[in-house]
């Protein structure tokens, strides 16, 4: 009996020493299918796969929607539908824009920042645990996300004017989150100075078969037309130029004139524009083309683009924006074949923009018109960001920005650029003379024209508007281009500052630091008690 | 969980190793001989012979043969033979060397003498047994007797109204519906503020899904106590203080409650059987307008606004022969009445239990089938507990118990009885056809109607409830081990110190499926929300350890006296969430979400948490009347970083009974106890996530190109802590005439500081658009209760009155928020009709209410200077005099004056106050309207008994409570196609009408803004049961071998006093928001009969 009563003691002894020895590590769990912190940042293909992250982010159709919309929706180029488009996008239209509407979010760019900052951070102690990790491979892979950093504080500030700029991860609550607006030519500054040195760091190429890669990721020729386009916005036109001389330079370096290419994927690194009649076909819907010269890689049966889907349509539904015929028809010329190509007039809908949702179009023998075959959703086009003809434009552009009032020279040497383009679609057309151009003003006016029939749909007109009020200092050139909207949209547009984005509403509330953009703190003055 | 595991399977070795080791000490000493009677000589048969250790632990056992002659293999010489018999006195021998034992048992003799009893009520606190008298905090313990014979699904609506402290409303009178309960008021914004329910010392909790939002959920996620059967309830304790929940640590914070099951209980095996068959009756709501009166009114809502009849001609109330649809558009169908109906609910449990000294049982089934009150509602659940305790000797003793329940809950798949209430009335159930004859198939309105979306889409409620599932099932398992064993030997120590160690299961899974098929509605085939089918699975399962060691003294000096406990728990949970849904199923007969169909979900989630808890407590009285207790917890959980995992929570409290003091003498025969209290403790809440403090990163789905793609996916909360809540409390027990009346008074200060708020935004600029929870702010509940317990109130020969009454008040104030919280949970206003401005402010309390000041309608359109009193809309200044301009005009009234929804009102629109006098109704003019927390509740019973009958009343009541009546709001705005009540026959519609009821207005105008007009005091007194009680006296039972037969017949929520306009005064409100009643189902009449029968 004794005997019983020893092993209890001993049960309860072992019971209680149990409960002394669970220690905090007891208390430790792990989540399942989650890495933590501690266990990440080890070796290079942590790194590359967070550098994947920075691009996969940019494939959310949040981002995607707001690249397009921020710098189609407003524009003469479209118009939003009645039916389909959203109130957010009819409040745009109508210029009644309140800082609850959904496309003043930007929250989605700052996710994409925040893992680009993240691996900043990170990737220089990833070579001190990771012996194979060179430092000159870790400062390729930075240099791809500062580019990438540094295209969307470019969205940004296009589209908002001053928005904070953060260049430190967020990983912890350790510190405030509140912060203050940076004035949108210093965020641009930095970002010029980040860019400079991914230049150098990056790689040329990802090999000539990795075409992909090529096209998906930045390499030094895509930095380099990013960094142009910030100098443009930034009115660095000098510098712009040099950049576009040096990419054009390098360009034709690569050119081999035995090897000359008109149709299908380009693995070479040699960039030419790809024939008029294949563009919808080859450039936009297939992808990769000779010509791109940075694009968003969308995955088939992966990732679909499901923001161009519902921006632009498919085969059964009709996109959210159509094409505003009436502004847009006024700048092309008879012999342009790309209003014709990238413009769907059949039917009696409305017209709709048919790049990157249709994969051919045919001369229907009826009607005499062009019919286009729509993709079935769901869409997996890429998105371009950056095509050959954006390099002679920007060179174009900073071209006349630097010129005299009736610098001939310079024009001729601009319009020589604009013909690249201009050419291309107007194959039974004479090259465009400057002589026909006498003047600083209508030379610009050309390259804004120009760069509206070029990219039109593309997601840039609205900031080319935004970049030659900035020149003018208000918006008296450019509103003729606002003749779509009511005479009362067009007062509120009078105000150059009308042209920005509001800080959202949940932005304002979250943020203590934050302030209003000019034109829409009237509604601020009216304080919730 | 390893540890754990190593526990319980360690406690599982030390069995088995113990019991073989006892059989090797066998030797072959045998014992006989023979028992006989010591009165007449003669051998006694069948004598129960037993060998007993010094433990008085049963070792081995014979019985005598007819000869009286015995056998029996001893295991050790040390040892006792005890020899019993029915009828005589047991005898016990010690064995020694002796190896023939002959007994002569002596006749028992039954000689009675005085003796006198002195036994201390004694209460468990979860603690320890601690004499009643003694508790020094705030707690209240009732037992199920009190309630006994009504019919409840869920123990909590009979609690309601019980128990002062504790507010208990009921979510909806849907079967399988929770209650929100609410221990001294909301201490908590975002997370749960539901108290901890502990069953038999072993906390019961459901783990609820990381993205749980309380404060906007409705609350039917969390009826956990549903799956306890009311029948194994023995009584339920509340602790409500910190003093006496700070044991539970970081999941005291919202009090606690201890609920006590039925044990077995020693003596002939009893069998209990009780059938309960209830009737249940929806009451009636809202009168809404038959089909005629609603065309009537649609054509003049469609006219008003833009004063044109080519508006207002909308085929559907035209009443024109020529339309297709014509027959279906031409009825007058009560939708409320079409989906309800007379619910029947039946209850059956059958109790076994009995046992002897060594052995006690009970076992329990239950069964219970409750059908709604809304058709297509039902519930049933099928339940068991066993529990068995074994006393191996004085000092080792060991239970198992076991509970098992099984529900199947089918709920409605949309909210059948709103969209009732908004169904436009002319629409037929059924398709008719051109003759008018109705066919089998439902009726929906055609996609290409020009009817407002919300009626278009809205549909058809009966179609839902025939066609449409939602299946909810649910299983839990709760076993637990439990051994007591007491280190020493109270033959010769009064101390004691006991181990109680157990280990405990709980293995909880559910399942939902739901199927909508495109029959029930008229959306297209290829519609994702048709041919739907989603099943979601959840599987949880907790161990718990549980070693406490109490230890009481035994001094000699009985001045002293001390409980003392040491206790150590572990908990390990895991659950697990699977999800799938698709649509686009090829046919209604194909429901099953395994299909090969459009996925449109797929989710699946894992989670594990473990918590400890050291804790200590000892209780000393100094002469019986000086008390105090201290409690400390130490408890740590998964859910925090390294940091703040661990917390350190104390209770402490002190009572006087002020009566057993020798000075208290004269009047001790009146005022038998009087005690002070205080208390005082801290306790936290932990936020309801896992893996906060860890920076995560997860795969994308697909990666980029061919890369793999891996993304940080949270922040780092790595300064995340417990949610504390400290509270005082200060009470006073009052007993008159010996405990015939008694009375006790609390009153508590509780303050709630580094509140839990769950996705506050913060700039998204950090990459991340909110933190996930944050510590912010504080927030206090003061309040008091008074409990008062009158027996035997009247008593004239057979005939007596019993009352209780409890009334208990709480205020509740947000006394401190950082400005980007209180900017967060401020929004902007709208400017939207039917919204109230939802605000959180600083002074005040969660769920006020803001909106505007409503003044009824303007009568006229123009001011007329001869009648300057008459009702129209210009502008007034403070002394409701016309402001006039320089050319004597008068200003009209505007609604938002400058923005671009500006809106003149017009003669008819609703006249809001204009606070500030500027001629515009803006957020300028809102003002705090009320709050949603009642000021008192509570609630009284008076029983009467007369012999063997019994009649037993019970009211509760919510007294100083808003509500907003969001049903009235929708039945009165007369600004969509949705049916509306008829009390829109009295709206305005022509200059000079006088009424309270604006003009109609399709889809124009501001005549619905959230204003006091639908702001209702929703204080009642609801005549909760009436229940008739006859038991069948014993003797008359006897020869029918019954022991008990009782007969109930109860008639629940008798009926409701209020002033409130909805069908159901009872709204609950959850977190910050407010109250509002959306013709949720309300709680049923009831009649139940019940039956009791005892073997």
């Amino acid at each position: 009996m004794k005997m019983i009563f020893n092993k209890f003691r001993v049960f309860v002894a072992a019971l209680v020493l149990a409960g002394c020895m669970v220690s905090c590590d007891w208390l430790q769990t792990y989540p399942e299918g989650e890495t933590l912190l501690e266990d990440f940042w080890k070796s290079e293909s942590d790194v590359e796969s967070m550098v994947a992250a920075c691009y996969r982010s940019m494939l959310e159709s949040s981002f995607m929607s707001s690249v397009i919309q921020w710098g189609e929706l407003r524009s003469d180029n479209v118009m939003s539908d009645g039916t389909k488009a959203s109130t957010d996008q009819k409040d745009i239209q109508e210029m009644n824009i309140l800082p609850s509407n959904g496309l003043a979010d930007w929250s989605t760019f700052y996710v994409t920042i925040n893992y680009c900052n993240t691996v900043l951070h990170y990737a220089p102690g990833v070579c001190d645990i990771d012996k194979n990790f060179s430092e000159s491979r870790m400062k390729a892979l930075c240099a791809e996300v500062l580019a990438i950093r540094a295209l969307c504080y470019l969205y940004l500030v296009r589209t908002f004017g001053d928005v904070p700029l953060q260049l430190e991860p967020t990983i912890d609550d350790s510190k405030g989150f509140d912060i203050a607006k940076t004035p949108g030519s210093t965020v641009l500054d930095s970002m010029i100075v980040s860019l400079k040195e991914a230049k150098a760091y990056a790689q040329s190429s990802f090999g000539s078969s990795n075409y992909r890669y090529n096209k998906g990721r930045f390499t030094q020729q895509s930095i380099r037309t990013l960094l142009a386009d910030i100098y443009l916005w930034q009115g660095y036109y000098a510098e712009c130029e040099a950049e576009c001389n040096e990419f054009i330079n390098i360009n034709d370096a690569l050119a081999d004139p035995t090897q000359k290419q008109s149709s299908g994927s380009s693995s070479s690194l040699y960039y030419q524009l790809v024939d008029a009649d294949y563009m919808l076909s080859e450039v936009f819907y297939s992808g990769n083309s000779s010509e791109s010269i940075f694009e968003l890689q969308f995955n088939r049966d992966q990732v679909a683009n499901k923001a161009v889907t519902s921006l632009y349509g498919d085969t059964k539904t009709l996109g959210q924006m159509y094409v505003n015929t009436t502004d847009l028809s006024m700048h092309f010329g008879m012999s342009d074949v790309r209003y014709t190509y990238f413009v769907g007039s059949t039917g009696t809908d409305e017209p709709q923009a048919e790049k990157y949702v249709a994969s051919s179009f045919y001369l229907s023998p009826q009607t005499g018109n062009y019919s286009f075959n729509r993709v079935t959703s769901p869409i997996y086009t890429d998105w371009i960001f950056y095509r050959l003809p954006e390099v002679y434009l920007m060179k174009a552009e900073a071209i006349v920005e630097q010129s005299g009032d009736e610098d001939m020279t310079r024009f001729e040497q601009a319009m020589k650029c604009i013909n690249v383009s201009y050419l291309r679609s107007n194959p039974h057309a004479d090259s465009l003379r400057a002589r026909s151009y006498p003047s600083k003003s209508q030379m610009r006016e050309l390259v804004l024209d120009e760069r509206q029939r070029e990219f039109m749909f593309e997601g840039k007109r609205w900031f080319d508007i935004i970049r030659q009020a900035r020149k003018d200092g208000n918006t008296n050139t450019v509103m003729q281009y606002f003749s779509k909207y009511s005479s009362l949209g067009q007062n509120k547009l009078k105000d150059i500052n009308a042209l920005y984005m509001p800080i959202s509403k949940s932005e304002m509330e979250s943020n203590q630091l934050m302030e209003q953009n000019p034109f829409y703190r009237t509604d601020e003055t009216v304080t919730a008690n | 969980m390893k540890n754990i595991i190593r526990i319980a399977c360690f406690l599982a070795l030390t069995m088995v190793v113990a019991m073989p080791s006892e059989a090797q000490q066998q030797n072959s000493n045998i014992v006989r001989g023979t028992v006989i009677a010591a009165t007449d000589g003669e051998p006694l048969i069948s004598v129960s012979v037993t060998e007993i250790d010094p433990s008085n632990r049963i070792v081995g056992v014979t019985i005598t043969n007819y000869d009286g002659e015995y056998v029996l293999q001893i295991s050790s010489p040390g040892n006792k033979l005890r020899f019993k018999y029915l009828g005589f006195e047991t005898k016990d021998v010690e064995i020694g060397n002796k190896r023939v034992i002959n007994v002569s048992l002596d006749e028992q003799t039954v000689n009675l003498t005085e003796a006198t009893v002195t036994a201390r009520a004694m209460q468990s606190d979860g603690r320890f047994n601690i004499p009643q008298r003694e508790v020094s905090t705030a707690m209240q313990k009732i037992s199920t007797e009190e309630f006994d014979g009504i019919q409840v699904s869920s123990i909590d609506d009979a609690l309601q109204g019980r128990i002062a402290g504790l507010d208990i409303v009921n979510v909806s009178g849907e079967p399988g519906a929770g209650m929100s309960m609410r221990i001294r008021g909301t201490t908590s914004i975002n997370g749960s503020s539901e108290p901890l329910i502990v069953i038999d010392d072993i906390p019961y909790e459901t783990e609820i899904a990381d993205d749980f939002d309380f404060a906007t959920a409705n609350q039917d996620a969390y009826a956990q106590l549903i799956n306890v059967n009311p029948d194994d309830i023995e009584s339920i304790t509340v602790l409500k203080d910190a003093a006496s929940t700070a044991m539970y640590g970081a999941k005291g914070a919202s009090g606690v409650l201890l609920i006590t099951t039925k044990k077995g209980k020693a003596g002939p095996t009893r069998i209990d059987y009780a059938l309960g068959v209830t009737g249940n009756k929806q009451p009636k709501g809202m009168n809404m307008l038959n089909g005629d009166d609603y065309t009537m009114l649609m054509k003049q809502s469609y006219y008003l606004p833009h004063l044109d009849e080519t508006a207002s001609n909308v085929q559907e109330f035209n009443y024109d022969t020529n339309f297709t649809e014509y027959e279906n558009f031409n009825n007058n169908t009560d939708w409320r009445e079409e989906v309800s109906q007379i619910g029947i609910s039946q209850d059956h449990t059958l109790t076994v239990s009995g046992g002897g000294d060594k052995v006690t049982f009970r076992v329990s089934g239950g069964y219970t089938h409750e059908s709604g009150t809304c058709i297509g509602q039902a519930l049933k659940r099928l339940s068991m507990r066993a529990n068995v305790t074994y006393r191996v000797s004085d000092r080792i003793t060991f239970s198992s118990d076991f509970s098992y329940t099984y529900s199947d809950n089918p709920k409605s798949y949309e909210d059948l009885l709103s969209n009732a209430y908004k169904k436009m009335p002319n629409l037929t159930v059924y398709s008719q056809d051109v003759f008018g004859n109705e066919t089998d198939s439902y009726y929906h309105i055609r996609e290409d109607s020009k009817l407002n979306d919300s009626q278009k889409k809205l549909s058809n409620p009966v179609a839902v409830a025939d066609l449409a599932r939602n299946y909810n099932y649910s299983y839990r398992t709760s076993p637990v081990f439990t051994l007591i064993y007491e280190f020493l030997d109270r033959s010769k120590t009064a101390a004691s110190l006991k181990l109680n160690a157990n280990v405990s299961f709980d293995i909880n899974s559910s399942q939902k499926s739901t199927y909508f098929p495109r029959e029930a509605s008229n959306a297209s085939w290829s519609a994702s929300t048709v041919n739907l089918s989603e099943r979601s699975e959840s599987e949880s399962m907790g161990v718990r350890g549980d070693v406490k060691l109490v230890w009481a003294s035994g001094f000699a000096n009985d001045n002293h006296r001390v409980t003392a406990m040491a206790r150590f728990t572990i908990n390990g949970s895991t659950s697990e969430q699977l999800g799938m849904g698709v649509y686009g199923l090829p046919s209604s007969q194909i429901t099953s979400s395994s299909v090969n169909a459009y996925v449109n979900k797929l989710s699946s989630g894992y989670s594990e948490s473990k918590s400890i808890n050291y804790s200590a407590s000892a209780h000393y009285a100094y002469a019986g009347r000086y008390i105090f207790d201290l409690t400390l917890a130490y408890a740590g959980s998964t859910k925090f970083g390294p940091n703040y995992r661990f917390g350190l929570f104390p209770g402490i409290s002190a009572s006087w009974i002020i009566s057993d003091e020798t000075f208290f003498d004269p009047i001790r025969n009146v005022v038998s106890m009087l005690k002070p209290r205080v208390s005082w403790g801290l306790t936290g809440k932990e936020p309801s996530e896992n893996y906060l403090y860890y920076s995560r990163y997860a795969q994308y789905d697909y990666g980029y190109i061919d890369m793999i793609a891996i993304h940080p996916v949270n922040m780092q909360l790595s300064n995340l802590k417990w949610e504390n809540t400290t509270q005082l409390n200060g009470g006073l027990d009052l007993e008159f005439f010996d405990g015939k009346y008694s009375l006790s008074f609390d009153y508590y200060y509780k303050n709630t500081t580094d509140l839990l708020f769950k996705n506050l935004g913060i700039s998204s600029s950090s990459g991340f658009s909110a933190l996930t929870n944050r510590n912010n702010g504080a927030m206090s509940n003061r309040g008091w209760e008074l409990n008062i317990h009158l027996n035997e109130l009247v008593k004239v020969n057979k005939f007596r009155i019993d009352a209780n009454f409890n009334f208990s008040n709480n205020k509740n104030q947000i006394d401190e928020l950082s400005e980007d919280v209180l900017a967060r949970y401020n929004p902007e206003y709208d400017y939207a009709n039917g919204t109230y401005l939802t605000r959180i402010q600083i002074g005040n309390s969660v769920g006020s209410i803001y909106g505007f000041k409503y003044l009824g309608v303007y009568e006229y359109g123009e001011y007329d200077p001869e009648h300057p009193d008459r009702t129209c809309p210009i502008a007034r200044d403070a002394n409701g005099n016309a402001i006039l301009d320089a050319n004597g005009k008068t200003k009209p009234m505007y609604f938002a004056y400058g923005k671009s929804n500006a809106y003149e009102f017009k003669a008819g629109d609703a006249m809001y106050e204009d606070i500030n006098h500027d001629g515009t109704i803006d957020e300028l003019d809102i003002v705090y309207l009320g709050n949603s927390l009642p000021k008192v509740n509570g609630g009284f019973g008076i029983t009467f008994r007369y012999g063997q009958f019994s009649l037993q009343t019970f009211f509760n009541y919510r007294v100083g409570n808003k509500v907003v009546n969001g049903a009235r709001m929708n039945a009165e705005n007369m600004y969509t196609n949705d049916n509306q009540s008829v009390a829109v026959n009295w709206r305005w519609r022509k200059e000079g009408d006088q009424t309270e009821m604006p003009r109609a207005l399709y889809n124009y105008g501001y005549n619905w803004l959230g204003s006091d007009r639908y702001v209702e005091d929703a204080s009642f007194l609801r005549f909760k049961y009436l229940t008739f009680n006859y038991s069948i006296p014993r003797d008359i039972l006897k020869p029918a071998h019954l022991s008990q037969c009782s007969f109930y017949l109860s008639f629940q929520n008798v009926a409701t006093f209020t002033s409130y306009t909805g069908v159901d005064p009872e709204v609950s409100t959850g977190g910050y928001s407010v109250a509002t009643d959306n013709a949720k189902t309300p709680r049923a009449k009831q009649v139940v009969f019940r039956l009791r029968l005892g073997f």
